[in-house]
């Protein structure tokens, strides 16, 4: 009885079959390229062992390996391609992926896509994960993806993008999409390595990185660097009048960081921590009553640590525990036109536990059932003045609190051998909100295995940080959005994956401005297509189209129609041991917030990496902007409309290097 | 615009099938050739089950190899996801990710005539070790490692080929 349940349970879970060619005609020759590789493995398999061991394979390094189960198609960039392409920070990564976009205003980097991404928007709605923690901070439900980012990128091992809504599982802010940052083990690094790295515009950074794994198992990772840049005398036209300068902001553009990571695993326990402080001076006035050219100074600190426990229960359970605590704190000091100095400081603590179970009691089910406990326990804002007379004004102070009580439940259903349905839902409970619902339904069909399409529904909703209770009082309110999309994942071979995609998404209650809120709606439809070769090239592009209309019907500003990219790696031929990276991306034509129509910009980097190590010692060189392209960024300060004031001049041609020695 | 879908279409163009072997089907056929060089105590069944715990590509890599035979017995390939069947299993695949588990699937299995297979970090658990050796990306080539006290353990025993082209062998 035992033995043919089991037999059951395996042919359940043996080989797809293949069948129905496709409508497209590059789906049906893809398929026959799929079927003609098949077969060269049985032949393989026919090889005596000997001659196998001989055979050259290509490690499943890029492509195909962390795909979830997840209903959205996942698109992943690796610790090869954060060297290979010379990535230095979180912005970067995610500009190289298919259909986002970052914008930079000098003190932030926003993130942007499928009808997201108005400048200025801290809460860039989209969640950002380090190994499942989530890193947004409780003021502004900010990601921080710039050298205020909680990570150096050389402790990445993987980057994983999942577009859609992801509400159903994480609640709060995953509206856009989730961005999950696994990081490096001490057995990846194994060693002790120092790292130091010149950049243009006197940019120096030193790194020391430990890694060690030890012969009871236990793995420790340890690491921490500092950055100075002195940055730019930057020059805005807008600003060009005798008073302020000629329109140079001078010495106004400098940043410092420092960043500490540890991690320590042992059995199922895994202990994360990290903190990151950077200092980064701010060129352009934000508002009306500041003055051009003196300084605005911003701090901003971030720091979690994150217990975590894993372990299979037996009797087909398996358990997660996480427990883990926040802090964030922002400081800024702002020049005034009539003298006055305006200094804000604001804080934050939080804490949570997050306890999850997967079952696997019922044939073709996997269920996970999760509680997750949020106390965003202090959210203070306090402001003062620091008058000219040399007097300090009495301090404003005003603090928020929330409690969030969640459980969510979702259910991997094989129906069949080529069908299977993901359904899901979360309630999650504030304290000073009444309680919301996220459901999600998907259904994914293999029509083979290399064939497989996604059509999923689902609702996600963020609520009004602290900030815009702070701003606005009890009308703050939450924001939802409806997501509908459809995708395709079509293997060609082992080593090439195309992936399509469709979406909608319906927004409520998005804010305008001063106590307003309205409904927007945006689609939009993106093409991706990557390949592997065995001799280490990699490419990678994509295409997006998308159509984001604000609350008024019209287009969204800083929301470009187009985006395109291209990534291509390889080995430089002649030259083995230096592999170059060639990276090119096209933002198209956009809309000010002045509604102002901004031409589209393409950008060219180029990188070469050294491939192998010699006596330890590595480098890292790349050029950002290659051609030297002049391009400007939607600016989110626009108190001065008409003055041009609503765009800000981006970097020419950057240089970096980094050299690292393995001890 | 137009310049984009050229430059997506060029890509498309690029798409030259390549000819060498990925890690999953090459893991695969390792882990056929490991069965096959295995002496397997007689137990009468008909199937002889091939289990991964947690790996979907393997698992499909595996399942290519389901018309094949071992010892007469047909082969079955199992993508598991916990622990629950393991003991039906002959040979098992363990991925690094399981490796917190491993004392767990150990007392699981006792002394049954499980072959178990991990990966680098396994070795003084598990039968025989899988890892890529060489360059990440250029002449990376696959090898193995013998634990021999884990295949005693569950009364199995390697043959000499086996023996001979491991690159390691633990006793």
């Amino acid at each position: 009885m035992l033995i043919s349940a089991v037999d059951t349970f395996m042919t359940t879970f043996s080989i797809m079959r293949a069948f129905a060619p496709s409508c497209l005609t590059f789906l049906a020759w893809a398929a026959l390229s799929s079927s003609l590789w098949a077969s060269d493995d049985s032949a393989l398999s026919n090889l005596p062992f000997e001659q196998l061991l001989q055979r050259e394979v290509v490690p499943a390094s890029t492509l195909a390996r962390q795909i979830s189960q997840s209903p959205s198609a996942v698109a992943i960039v690796t610790a090869d391609d954060i060297r290979a392409y010379g990535y230095r920070t979180l912005a970067d990564v995610i500009n190289s992926m298919r259909g986002l976009y970052t914008t930079y205003d000098r003190r932030y980097q926003y993130m942007g896509g499928r009808g997201f991404g108005v400048p200025g928007d801290y809460a860039g709605r989209i969640m950002v994960l380090i190994d499942g923690y989530p890193t947004q901070d409780s003021l502004f439900n900010q990601a921080y993806i710039d050298e205020s980012g909680l990570l150096d990128l050389e402790l990445v091992e993987r980057v994983e993008y999942v577009p859609g809504t992801g509400s159903v599982t994480y609640g709060n802010n995953a509206m856009l999409g989730i961005i999950n940052i696994v990081t490096r083990r001490g057995s990846d690094v194994g060693s002790t390595q120092l790292a130091t790295e010149f950049a243009s515009h006197g940019g120096r950074k030193q790194r020391v990185t430990v890694g060690r794994r030890f012969d009871n198992g236990a793995d420790l990772l340890l690491s921490a660097s500092v950055l100075a840049s002195a940055g730019q005398d930057l020059y805005f036209p807008a600003y060009d009048t005798p008073a302020n300068n000629r329109g140079i902001a001078q010495d106004q553009d400098s940043e410092r960081n420092k960043r500490i990571f540890g991690k320590f695993s042992f059995e199922g326990w895994t202990i994360e921590g990290a903190y990151a402080q950077r200092r980064k001076a701010v060129p352009v006035p934000m508002r009306e009553l500041m003055s051009f050219n003196q300084p605005f100074i911003n701090e901003d600190e971030n720091a979690f640590l994150n217990a975590r426990y894993e372990t299979d229960l037996g009797l087909s359970l398996s358990t997660s525990s996480s427990l883990y605590f926040g802090h964030y704190a922002y400081s800024d000091q702002r020049a005034f036109t009539d003298g006055d100095i305006g200094n804000r400081e604001h804080s934050a603590r939080w804490w949570g536990l997050d306890q999850k179970f997967v079952g696997h009691w019922f044939e073709r089910h996997a269920v996970l059932l999760g509680f997750e406990f949020k106390d965003d326990a202090r959210q203070l804002f306090e402001t003062r003045y620091l008058l000219p007379v040399g007097g300090v004004s009495p301090k404003h102070t005003q603090s928020f609190e929330r409690r969030t009580a969640s459980v969510y439940l979702t259910d991997e259903f094989r129906v069949n051998e080529d069908w299977s349905l993901n359904i899901g839902v979360r309630y999650d409970d504030a304290s000073d909100l009444s309680g919301n619902w996220s459901p999600r339904l998907a259904a994914i069909f293999r029509q083979s295995p290399m064939t497989v399409w996604k059509a999923s529904y689902s609702e996600a909703f963020r609520m009004p940080n602290a900030n815009e209770r702070w701003r606005d009082g009890n009308q703050a309110r939450p924001e939802y959005v409806e997501a509908t999309e459809l995708t395709l994942r079509h293997e060609y071979s082992p080593n090439g994956r195309l992936t399509a995609s469709l979406y909608r998404y319906q927004q409520k209650d998005v804010y305008v401005s001063e106590m307003t809120w309205g409904s927007a709606r945006t689609h939009g439809a993106e093409l991706e297509y990557e390949h592997n070769w065995h001799n280490g090239t990699r490419l990678r592009s994509s295409a997006a189209w998308q159509k984001a209309r604000d609350t008024a019907g019209q287009d969204l500003a800083n929301s470009p129609d187009w985006l395109g990219k291209l990534n291509l790696t390889a080995l430089l031929p002649g030259l083995p041991a230096v592999r170059g990276g060639l990276e090119v991306q096209y933002v198209g034509p956009r809309l000010t917030l002045e509604r102002r129509p901004l031409g589209s910009y393409t950008l060219t980097n180029l990188t070469f990496s050294g491939e192998r190590k010699w006596h330890g010692l590595s480098a890292v060189f790349s050029i950002r902007n290659l051609f030297g392209r002049d391009y400007d960024a939607v600016s989110p300060f626009t108190w001065d409309p008409g003055t041009g004031k609503d765009v800000l001049r981006m970097d020419g041609r950057t240089y970096w290097l980094q050299l690292s020695l393995d001890l | 615009m137009r310049r984009l879908f050229v430059l997506l279409a060029c890509c498309l163009a690029l798409n030259l099938r390549a000819e060498p072997v990925s890690e999953y089907d090459m893991k695969a056929i390792y882990l056929y050739n490991f069965a096959s060089y295995t002496e397997w105590p007689f137990w009468g069944r008909a199937n002889f089950n091939f289990c991964v715990l947690g790996d979907d590509e393997l698992g499909n890599a595996l399942s290519r190899l389901e018309s094949k035979k071992i010892n007469g017995m047909r082969v079955v390939v199992a993508r598991l996801t916990s622990l629950v069947a393991i003991r039906q299993c002959q040979v098992l695949y363990l991925p690094g990710k399981q490796h917190a588990n491993l004392r767990r699937i150990q007392s699981e299995l006792g002394e049954l005539p499980v072959l178990t297979v991990g990966e680098a970090g396994s070795e003084a658990e598990v039968g025989v070790v899988l890892r890529l050796e060489g360059a990440r990306l250029e002449g990376a080539r696959l090898v193995f490692d013998l634990n021999l006290a884990a295949f005693q353990r569950a009364g199995l025993k390697p043959q000499e080929t086996l023996v001979r082209l491991a690159r390691n062998v633990r006793k």
